[in-house]
């Protein structure tokens, strides 16, 4: 159970003006994953020998594969031998029209069995689907979306090299020439396995600090294939324990610079020269180190404006006794350790966070947190010899924890919320991957949580009374894609709301480019602003509530910038 | 077996907190003693916890006997089992501040409220214990209690006007507050004084380029990868308890805390004792290895890197610190093969790329030393050996100035380091600039007035200058 302390002095949540508090005693996410068909269960090969990579879990994509409207769901797996009752290899489910999901995996050729890791979206080639990269524990594998609901396998093609422990990869256009070039962080050479043990001396899980961290890669994706550029850029310059990575253009150069956390070591901030060259900045830039100068295990990173100051602001997750971590951007592009006064550190210290989520999940115009927590250091007080329980169930005994849901207060203010979540909160898993969706099309987000061991869980957002909600798509029409890498605002009266246009988000995990607001009791936004990957801005109307549009590039006014 | 979850202890260290200890203690108020399931502990760990609660069963009146307990526990990380005995301290013995103190660490792994609690508790024992006021000040800033915070990092500066730690404290209260001008002047006085402490160098840079410094944004950016860890003021306390703390982990982190020291036989000690633990990995043979090397028992060395390569072939430290013991025995052609196998395992291992670089040096290859030299700060600008040997390396090809490029980059870090100043006072005289090289010469002497190189060197560039 988690610690009294979580539910000492809560505030009551706070919502826009003209709504009432929602129920008190209503669970805000039901799982409902075994009841749409969303069977997945993840695998790792944990056999009591403690191996690193068996407690790293996997990740997930949610995404339109075949172009059918509604969002499908691909789950990573990473061992598939040990369970025969269980299926095997990665799994794609096809979400039906009634919101069903069934196994499309071998019809769509994505079933790798390779030990995965993590997934990233990305058009590649500029059709207009997604492709994906499958990262793993070895080689990873790259597959071109057919647009006919089959995937080829072009890894060796398209040049992707390499059999290291690959984890977060995120894909953005890094030179501006209309196609996305690929970053994939690497974690630790993990030869030969350690033996490892608890506080008490009984065999654990090692940290990562016991190997080396292991250069990260970039490819340049020149049309067909995707250079390693890894030297040249500099990116290989240093190795590190690296965990998650997201892509945005931090300086506002319109260059995507990269943000990757790295666990146990200084993040890094890849910012973009020009030329095909990185340098890190992380230090200079505040996101290195927490405010403490200290190096922190990160996982996962969520990128999302907090504040509503316009700035993406990035939330790091940690392990217990740390803290998670909130960068808040100050009017310099700077980013500062405001996990204290935001609250977010508090409630976290006591769990290992992984996936993470920034998202409006009450719809009252300010973005909330979800956080997938399970750890990696066996509990103290779960100790004592197996009783006839399998390695997976001493795994699960020993690892899980309750993940953490905070309620923005609109100030970038955090309380937790997780009285008003037992389902989301209590579930007693080792979670890993998260995602936010609106996986049911009911213009409301939804929680995807992979589960290490475990079976995923889709939570179904049941908050009552929510705000009003507006989806945006933006589209390039020049490049036939989603314009990754721009920016775009909403006005509501007086105050912006901005998002950023990702696939690579969270922990080992890519979602949907389709953006999302909540916007309270407005039945409309004012306007609308997006700024481009390439640095132009334009103004379009405003938008009613509660639909999902697409704003195409040219087709708005210029703004100065 | 009594077990105690954390939200009966929340509400009975509150209950203590509350009472402030003034009632008696009597038989009917000391609890049971708390245990814990032993059973899959390694050895010492079991057998130390069960003698010390025996021990404590016939002393159950002695605060020492409860605390002794509860820092066993604490040291193992079982928190929870900790406070129960550390409470219990606290109520048998009302002047000592360590109870409350250390019980407010491990509060501050579980619940922070009560950690809080506990850590006034603490100062109202030792109100002028300027560790425990930056401890409780950095508890309540990163519970965003920013005023209680910086009270406390102010009464850690009067009870020690040379603390930087409460300068660094008070700095991220500043930081936070967006008081830049006092944040700098905090981290700068801070960094005169804990020159290596990693914790300033991030936050430093951070100020400098938001106040628009470019170029001191610079410096500290680079001194925040040369002092990349973070340190922690001096605590008898907290480290008594780390030291009770017999698990193979704890004994090997010891290990290698005492090498880092120099303190090379209690290092040895430690790594042996993990070896009786556990079968030894491959790190663990590797550890004993290096520590044997470095006190010149390169024949014991060998035989453990020999196991520790035997059961990992591909260990790029492993191979790395053997082939400097090899270096060091004169066996260059394995020392070659050890290394340069280390370094085409991974290229980017700086230390790989460090050794093999001393061995181009010793081998009179000193193109190929300096390209790994510089390889190795690119990699890590904190090994700090490397300036010193790329400038050697230059210096081995006459090549002065860029010697002293390296060198005056090291003395920013090593101000007070007399052979990096004997050695940029020579390259000066061999550039003919032989005012500045008698000033360096004077100031490695001064440093080290034992120094006959140094005075000799002084006698030269003297004559020199009188004979130009």
């Amino acid at each position: 159970m988690r610690p009294s302390i979580r539910v000492v002095g809560m505030a009551l949540v706070v919502v826009p003006i003209g709504c009432e508090p929602p129920g008190q005693g209503e669970d805000w996410f039901v799982d409902t994953a075994p009841e749409v068909g969303l069977l997945f269960h993840h695998t790792s090969g944990v056999e009591g020998e403690f191996l690193l990579p068996e407690t790293m879990g996997s990740g997930l994509a949610v995404f339109d594969y075949d172009n059918d409207g509604d969002l499908d769901v691909y789950f990573v797996n990473a061992d598939a031998e040990t369970d025969p009752a269980l299926v095997s290899g990665n799994r794609l489910f096809r979400q039906d029209a009634d919101g069903v999901f069934l196994d499309a995996t071998e019809e769509a050729g994505l079933g790798d069995t390779g030990f995965g890791m993590g997934v990233a979206l990305g058009d590649i080639d500029n059709d207009g689907d997604l492709d994906l990269l499958v990262t793993n524990v070895g080689p990873n594998r790259l597959y071109r979306n057919n647009a006919d609901g089959t995937f080829s396998d072009i890894t060796e093609n398209a040049g992707i090299e390499g059999s290291r422990w690959s984890t977060s990869a995120a894909f953005c256009d890094i030179d501006d020439d209309g196609l996305l070039d690929l970053y994939i962080a690497n974690y630790v050479t993990n030869e030969p396995p350690h033996a490892c043990a608890s506080g008490t001396g009984e065999p654990d899980y090692c940290g990562p600090n016991i190997y080396r961290g292991v250069p990260d890669r970039l490819y340049r994706n020149d049309g067909g294939r995707f250079d390693d550029i890894s030297a040249s850029s500099g990116i290989a310059e240093t190795a590190r324990n690296g965990l998650g990575v997201v892509c945005f253009d931090f300086d506002g150069d319109a260059r995507d610079d990269f943000l990757v956390a790295n666990d146990g070591e200084r993040n890094q901030l890849w910012r973009n020269q020009g030329g095909g060259r990185f340098v890190d900045r992380a230090v200079r830039f505040g996101v290195a180190t927490n405010i403490e100068g200290v190096n922190e295990a990160s996982m996962g990173i969520a990128l999302g404006d907090v504040d509503g100051d316009l700035r993406a602001d990035a939330l790091m997750t940690h392990l217990a006794g740390e803290t998670n971590t909130l960068y808040v951007a100050d009017s310099m592009g700077m980013l500062l350790d405001s996990s204290a006064l935001s609250g977010v550190g508090y409630p976290s210290i006591a769990d290992t966070g992984f996936g993470v989520a920034l998202a409006d999940l009450d719809q009252d115009a300010d973005l909330d947190l979800a956080v997938a927590n399970g750890r990696v250091q066996r509990s103290p007080d779960s100790a004592g010899p197996a009783n006839g329980e399998s390695p997976t169930d001493i795994f699960r005994r020993l690892y899980a924890e309750p993940n953490l849901l905070m309620v923005n207060d609109g100030q970038g203010r955090f309380d937790d919320h997780c009285h008003q979540s037992p389902g989301f909160c209590t579930a007693t898993e080792v979670s890993r991957g998260l995602l936010t969706a609106d996986i049911d099309a009911d213009g409301d987000l939804d929680i995807l949580v992979t589960n290490a061991n475990g079976p995923a869980s889709l939570y179904r957002n049941d908050i009552p009374r929510k705000g009003n909600w507006l989806k945006l798509r933006l589209a390039d029409p020049v490049v036939r894609r989603d314009a990754i890498g721009a920016t775009v605002s909403v006005r509501l009266g007086d105050t912006w709301q901005m998002r950023p246009v990702v696939h690579a988000t969270s922990y080992l995990s890519s979602a949907d480019a389709q953006v999302h607001f909540g916007l309270g009791t407005a039945d409309a936004v004012d306007a609308i602003e997006v700024i481009w990957p390439d640095g132009t801005r334009e103004r379009f109307p405003g938008s009613p509530a509660n639909l999902s549009t697409v704003i195409r590039k040219g087709t708005g006014s210029t703004v100065g910038a | 077996m009594v077990i105690v979850g954390n939200r009966r202890l929340v509400a009975a260290l509150a209950a203590l907190v509350l009472s402030g200890c003034a009632e008696q203690t009597s038989e009917s108020t000391i609890p049971n003693i708390p245990t814990v399931e032993t059973r899959g502990m390694e050895a010492p760990v079991r057998i130390l916890i069960d003698a010390v609660a025996r021990n404590l069963e016939g002393d159950r009146h002695s605060a020492i006997a409860w605390g002794r307990l509860g820092r066993v526990y604490h040291a193992h990380e079982l928190y929870t089992p900790a406070l129960v005995c550390y409470e219990q301290a606290i109520r048998l013995d009302r002047d000592d501040y360590q109870w409350p103190y250390l019980a407010a660490h491990a509060a501050s792994q579980v619940d922070k409220d009560a950690a809080v609690a506990l850590f006034e508790q603490a100062r109202k024992r030792a109100p002028r214990h300027a560790t425990v006021l930056v401890a409780q000040g950095e508890l309540l800033r990163q519970l965003g209690r920013s005023d209680d915070a910086r009270d406390a990092f102010l009464a850690a500066l009067e009870a020690d006007d040379r603390s930087s730690f409460a300068r660094v404290g008070l700095a991220r209260v500043a930081l936070v507050e967006g008081d830049l001008p006092r944040a700098r002047s905090l981290l700068e006085r801070a960094a005169e004084l804990t020159p290596t402490d990693g914790s300033i160098y991030p936050l430093l840079t951070r100020v400098h380029a938001r106040l628009g410094e470019s170029d001191l944004a610079v410096r500290a950016e680079w001194l925040a990868k040369v002092h990349d860890t973070p340190l922690a003021p001096r605590d008898p306390a907290l480290d008594a308890m780390r030291g009770l703390a017999a698990n193979s982990h704890a004994l090997a982190s010891a290990g290698t805390a005492l090498a880092a020291r120099g303190e090379l036989r209690a290092a040895e000690a430690q790594f042996r004792k993990v070896l009786s633990i556990r079968p030894g990995t491959p790190q663990d043979l590797g550890n004993l290895a290096t520590v044997l090397s470095r006190q010149g028992r390169h024949a014991e060395a060998m035989e453990f890197f020999a196991r520790g390569l035997a059961g990992s072939p591909d260990d790029i430290v492993l191979l790395s610190h053997q082939g400097l013991t090899q270096m060091m025995i004169g066996d260059v052609e394995a020392a070659e093969a050890s290394l340069k196998r280390a370094a085409t395992l991974d290229p980017s291992y700086p230390q790989g790329q460090f050794n093999l670089g001393t061995l181009r040096f010793g081998q009179g290859r000193h193109r190929d030393a300096i390209a790994l030299f510089q390889r190795t700060l690119a990699l890590d600008p904190g090994l700090t050996d490397a300036y010193l040997n790329l400038g050697s390396a230059h210096a081995a090809v006459e090549e002065f100035e860029a010697a002293l490029e390296p060198w005056k980059r090291l003395r920013e870090i090593q101000p007070d380091n007399a052979s990096l100043i004997h050695n940029i006072a020579l390259a000066n005289a061999r550039l003919g600039r032989l005012d500045t090289a008698i000033a360096e010469f004077q100031r490695a002497i001064q440093l080290d007035p034992d120094s006959p190189a140094s005075r000799r060197e002084l006698a030269r560039a003297r004559a020199r200058q009188r004979q130009d």
